[in-house]
C-alpha cells in the first residue's frame, strides 16, 4: 500500500493584479532581447529620463506626452482605449473563477515602435524592418513574460496594425505595432464575501 | 500674447541658439488631442520680435521660454515647431508650435 501524500499547497497567488509590474516585464524584454546586431536599437535616454523612467534605452511604459523626436527609434508599450483606433486591442476582461475567491483578467497591450524617416526615408524603412524582425521573437518566446511577476499566468504576442506611418506634432513617422496578450490570475483576500 | 525671450534646440537637448526674442501668441484657445488622444496640446504662433535669428527656426526644432513657467508644470515653457517656418524677406519669422498641456 503506498504511503500516503500531503496534497501539494498549490502556489500561492498574489492578492491583486500587477498590471504596471506586466508592462515593466515587457519593457524589460525588449530592452534586453530585441537586438539589432547585437545591440539595442532603441535611442540611450538622458540621464534625467533615465532615472525618471527607470531605463536606459527609449522603451517607455504608456504612450509620452511629450514625444521627444531626439528619442527615435522608440517603443511605447501601452494599452489602449478599448475600440479608440481600427488598430487597438481588444482591452480588458475580468472574470470569477470558481467560489473561493479566484480572479483572472487578461489586457492586450500594444507594442509600437517609431522611427525617423526625415533625412533618409530608405534608412528608416531598414531600420523599422530590423527591428520588427528583432522583437516578433521576443513577442512569442515567452510563455510568461519571463516569470518575473507572479500573477501573469500566460502572455503571447500576436500581429497587430504591422507596418504603418503614424504623424507627432507635424512629423510623420515610420511604425511597426504588435500586440502583446497578457493573463494574470490572483486570489481574492479572504474569498468573496456577502 | 507674450514678449519674451527663447533658445532653441535641435533636437531637444542640443542648445543652437539662446535670448531670441520672440511674440508669442495663442492659436485658437482650446485644447486639441494627438496619438490616440494620449497628446494634449495647445497651438501658438511664434513670431521672431528682432529680426532673424542667428540660426533661423525650422520645423521640428524645440524652444523653450527663457523667462516664464507654463503654469501647469511649473517649468519654463516649452513648444515645438510642427509646421513649415516662414520667413519675411529676411525681416522675421513665424512659426505654429504646439504646446504639450501638463508634464
Amino acid at each position: 500500500m503506498p504511503t500516503p501524500r500531503t496534497i501539494p499547497a498549490g502556489v500561492a497567488l498574489p492578492g491583486q493584479p500587477d498590471t504596471l509590474g506586466a508592462l515593466r516585464a515587457m519593457q524589460s524584454l525588449i530592452v534586453g532581447e530585441c537586438l539589432v546586431s547585437g545591440v539595442s536599437p532603441f535611442a540611450s535616454l538622458s540621464s534625467a529620463d533615465a532615472t525618471r523612467y527607470g531605463v536606459s534605452r527609449a522603451v517607455f511604459v504608456g504612450k509620452p506626452k511629450d514625444f521627444k523626436d531626439g528619442y527615435v527609434p522608440q517603443c511605447a508599450i501601452w494599452i489602449p482605449p478599448e475600440q479608440a483606433t481600427g488598430s487597438a486591442a481588444q482591452g480588458d476582461t475580468l472574470a470569477l473563477e470558481g467560489y473561493i475567491g479566484r480572479a483572472s483578467a487578461e489586457f492586450e497591450a500594444l507594442a509600437q515602435v517609431f522611427v525617423d524617416m526625415r533625412t533618409d526615408w530608405y534608412a528608416g524603412e531598414q531600420q523599422i524592418l530590423q527591428i520588427r524582425d528583432a522583437l516578433l521573437p521576443v513577442l512569442l518566446h515567452h510563455e510568461r513574460l519571463g516569470g518575473t511577476v507572479p500573477t501573469v499566468i500566460a502572455s503571447e504576442g500576436s500581429a497587430g496594425r504591422g507596418l504603418c506611418y503614424e504623424s507627432v506634432a507635424g512629423v510623420e513617422y515610420r511604425c511597426f505595432e504588435a500586440r502583446w496578450w497578457v493573463r494574470q490570475q490572483w486570489t481574492i483576500s479572504g474569498g468573496r464575501g456577502v | 500674447m507674450i514678449l519674451t525671450t527663447v533658445r532653441i534646440e535641435r533636437p531637444e537637448g542640443t542648445v543652437v541658439a539662446r535670448g531670441v526674442a520672440v511674440q508669442i501668441e495663442e492659436e485658437g484657445g482650446q485644447e486639441r488631442l494627438n496619438e490616440d488622444e494620449a497628446r494634449p496640446y495647445d497651438l501658438c504662433w511664434l513670431y521672431t520680435a528682432q529680426g532673424m535669428p542667428v540660426v533661423p527656426l525650422q520645423r521640428r526644432d524645440v524652444v523653450f521660454d527663457e523667462v516664464n513657467l507654463d503654469p501647469e508644470t511649473r517649468q519654463l515653457a516649452k513648444y515645438r515647431v510642427v509646421g513649415p517656418v516662414e520667413t519675411f524677406a529676411g525681416d522675421h519669422q513665424e512659426a505654429l508650435c504646439e504646446r504639450v498641456v501638463g508634464g
